[in-house]
């Protein structure tokens, strides 16, 4: 990872004073536009000419933060068998299908034996709840055509034993609706589909015939495709059939209990004294750092301010990127290791000038400082990157979101230590590279001989 | 006492002190110890107290299951007093007989109520709802019976993260053992695999001792150390990896020195890091909302574990591991007899060595 990285321990700059003067001013630019944008919004015709809302006004909050919406589903008890597991599953259906609905945050539980609550944050009505996960039915793959009378061996595959529906492209583009079923439901479908060839199979949701497509081929891998020329260019059709397949896909037969709105557990109130303590305690942070390491400290400063901006414009520009409670965790951790990967490489320059021997310039500490204090940074950054992709894959939604805010944080953080802080510095030293007192910085041997030459 | 002199907080630099703490691993191993023993007083006294073995950790309703009370109010609930009053009298009431840990407003409108989360352990959960329903009724003559809703909440949706919390922290530490086993060797990923055991006990004893309540958000306080502390510690063992590389590759090593050097060269940095994401942690657990304060405590606790564990322990661990690799292979080269000897020759002659090499 360090080859890299030029390792230019020479004394001479790399930087010409032009070129830093070039880099201050991008990055002052920036900050501007950056702070500039957060704070205000513009409405069509006031000044420009489209319509744009500070960018922070539009991050995404998780139903702990803003509200939203949930409902409670009574499952049909009749059947006990396996109950318990069958529940489980269902539950996981759910929160698949919403995750995939690009509902990231949306929580799907368990309540009791027989219910599963569903929360969904930043939807406001309970009504585009249920168009989202469909009103759960009952789906069965039928032998008899519509109208015809149901025999007992006319059931072929049972909605429970589909697994997954979803929209998909056939390589001409066109919108098919793919099927995937689960180990029993491959099983049966294969044999359905060798002795019904060339004829048909019939789907029906809660008994009411939905659609009869043609088979076409032996399927024994239990994944299929349904095309139509009805709905090849209209993904909105097909979206719909998918939501109404994947409603009779659950295990459990599912009822609609109740569904109410939820206002922030923490409200508007909340966000706003967390983010003046964020103010405050950034504020503090970089005050030590100046204290400690004076004009490095500035550049820390400078480069914490962009990992904030940088922090805030993701989050308000991916809706997947949601704020939790588990969330402001994250950011508060990641915030703690952006200001430390700048403290490794400080304590590292000084530590670099104070042993370094003879006539050590601040460039050469400053470059070897960087240099060697890169294998520390991205060691401890990869192996909490591993941590939150394993919080990532098998967490609930709360532990993802933490994972995700603090993984976004990482990636910041190093692009911010390792990039940003670096062109400060090597800007600065191209202005000033004579005096060590301006970076808080001593050497052993200089200093016992200055304390020699007093005594 | 010419160090001490030289010391100065301008220049924050403790490197030359050198201090020789790796012999003292006794006392590092005894505070967490005596930690982990008060909080298992502290648990007993509480179960004792309470005669419920379940009372020792104040588990919150996300854990224990209970009640959850909805009362609907109307339109003029968007007014703050209102709210307030109802929240904070109809609070105060339930609370004469069981503990409330969450109160809420949902709805709006002609819907608009207030959500009361409380643990209700009595025998017969439907009855003695019932009856608070009618006292509440009876007390607060505006609101209607029907207006009044009582649910049973389940313990198994937390139960549920707390399973996948575990398994997902066991597939961390062996992720985390294999990377640095890569990185660095295998015993220092036992040694910081140590000190992350190590703070998550730590967190669930302070939360034990000043008995904190635990809700759903705890578990993410834990990851979040986690997730926090075996940073810290790579740091540290990127320095060992880095001194031992420069070390001679012949003759005796002397492996406490590298790592002690290490540990005293990380530790402003170690230091002034952990102090900073302090900073936020802190005010967020002293002026925070309540369910940020909830959070913020335990991860105060963590950081500190974090940091003890990354500086003390997990260096100490490593060292004592490897010694212990040594001597097992010393012992197969010398005679028993001469074994005790010849290892601390071994070490005092490189400490004198090192001394000599400072004072040149």
């Amino acid at each position: 990872m360090s080859r890299s990285i030029p390792k230019d321990a020479s004394s001479k700059p790399k930087m010409t004073k032009g070129k830093a003067i070039v880099v201050f001013s991008i990055m002052a630019v920036l900050i501007v536009m950056g702070a500039v944008f957060a704070f205000v919004s513009l409405n069509q015709g006031e000044l420009g000419v489209w319509n744009y809302i500070a960018y922070p006004k539009t991050i995404s909050l998780g139903l702990d933060m803003k509200g939203g919406v949930y409902a409670e589903f009574e499952a049909n008890t009749s059947d006990r068998t396996d109950l318990e597991s069958r529940m489980n599953g269902t539950v996981d259906q759910l929160s698949n299908m919403l995750y995939d609905k690009g509902y990231t945050e949306a929580v799907v539980s368990k309540v009791g034996e027989d219910r599963i609550r569903v929360e969904v944050p930043d939807v406001s009505d309970p009504e585009t709840l249920f168009n989202l996960i469909g009103t759960p039915k009952s789906l069965e793959f039928r032998r008899e055509a519509e109208g015809e009378t149901f025999t007992d061996d006319g059931l072929l595959v049972s909605g429970k034993n589909l697994k997954k529906a979803n929209v998909a492209q056939d390589n001409d583009g066109n919108y098919v609706v793919a099927l995937q079923f689960d180990e029993i439901g491959t099983e049966k479908f294969a044999k359905a589909t060798e002795e019904l060839k060339d004829s048909y199979i019939y789907i029906y949701v809660d008994g009411e015939y939905l659609m009869g497509p043609k088979v076409n081929e032996v399927i024994p891998n239990g994944q299929a495709t349904i095309t139509s020329s009805e709905w090849a260019n209209d993904r909105e059709a097909v979206n719909n059939i998918v939501t109404s397949l994947m409603a009779g896909a659950f295990d459990v037969e599912l009822k609609l209990a109740e569904s109410d709105e939820i206002s922030a557990t923490l409200g508007q109130n909340a966000l706003s004294t967390s983010l003046i303590i964020g103010a405050v305690a950034i504020a503090l942070i970089i005050l030590l750092l100046v204290l400690l390491y004076r004009l490095m400290g500035v550049a820390a400063g400078v480069s914490l301010i962009y990992y904030l901006i940088t922090y805030v414009f993701i989050l308000s520009v991916f809706p997947w990127v949601q704020l939790t409670l588990a969330g402001i965790a994250g950011i508060l951790i990641s915030l703690g290791m952006a200001v430390d990967a700048n403290v490794i490489i400080f304590s590292r320059i000084k530590d670099e000038y104070r042993s370094g021997t003879g006539e050590i310039s601040i460039q050469t500490a400053v470059s070897s400082g960087f240099r060697k204090s890169i294998s520390a940074i991205m060691d401890g950054n990869i192996t909490t990157l591993l941590g939150c992709l394993v919080m990532y894959l098998l967490g609930t939604s709360s532990i993802k979101s933490f994972a995700l805010t603090l993984a976004i944080g990482i990636i910041i953080s190093i692009f911010t230590a390792l990039v940003v802080t670096r062109l400060l510095v090597s800007g600065m030293l191209v202005f000033n590279r004579e005096n060590p007192k301006l970076y808080n910085l001593y050497n052993k041997n200089k200093e016992e001989m200055e304390v020699a030459e007093n005594e | 006492m010419n160090k001490l002199k030289n010391f100065s907080i301008r220049k924050l630099d403790l490197s030359s002190y050198n201090v020789r703490f790796l012999s003292k691993y006794r006392i590092w191993f005894a505070v967490p110890l005596v930690i982990i023993l008060v909080a298992i007083i502290t648990f007993s006294i509480f179960a004792a107290v309470n005669k419920d073995a379940s009372t020792g950790m104040n588990l919150g309703i996300d854990f224990t299951g209970g009640t959850e009370m909805t009362v609907t109010i109307g339109p003029e609930l968007d007014k703050e007093e209102v709210y307030n009053k109802y929240s904070t009298q109809i609070k105060s009431f339930i609370e004469k007989k069981y503990h409330v840990s969450v109160v809420q407003k949902v709805g709006s409108g002609d819907t608009a109520g207030i959500v009361f989360k409380y643990q209700n352990k009595d025998a017969d959960l439907e009855e003695s709802n019932n009856a608070l329903k009618e006292e509440i009724v009876s007390t607060f003559k505006e609101i209607r019976l029907d207006e009044v809703k009582v649910k049973a909440i389940s313990a198994s949706s937390a139960k549920n993260l707390l399973q996948k919390a575990l398994i997902s922290l066991a597939v961390i530490f062996v992720v985390m053992l294999i990377y640095i086993g890569i990185r660095f060797e295998f015993w220092s990923g036992i040694a910081a695999l140590i000190g992350l055991i190590h703070d998550v006990l730590m967190m669930i004893a302070f939360t034990i001792i000043f008995h904190i309540e635990v809700n759903t958000t705890y578990v993410a306080a834990v990851i979040t150390i986690v997730a926090y502390s075996i940073n810290n510690t790579i740091i540290v063992f990127d320095r060992v990896r880095e001194s031992m590389r420069l070390a001679p590759k012949t003759g005796k090593v002397a492996l406490d020195l590298y790592i002690e050097e290490a540990v005293n060269e990380t530790f402003t940095r170690s230091a002034v890091s952990s102090f900073t994401t302090m900073i936020p942690v802190f005010l967020l657990g002293c002026f925070g909302v309540s369910s940020l304060k909830q959070f913020a405590w335990p991860i105060m606790f963590g950081l500190i574990a974090g940091t003890y564990s990354s500086l003390l322990l997990a260096p100490t661990v490593y060292y004592l591991i490897r010694k212990a690799i040594m001597d097992g292979k010393q012992k197969k080269n010398i005679t028993p007899a001469k074994d005790k000897k010849s290892k601390q020759d071994s070490f005092s002659d490189v400490m004198s060595q090192r001394k000599r090499n400072q004072n040149v």
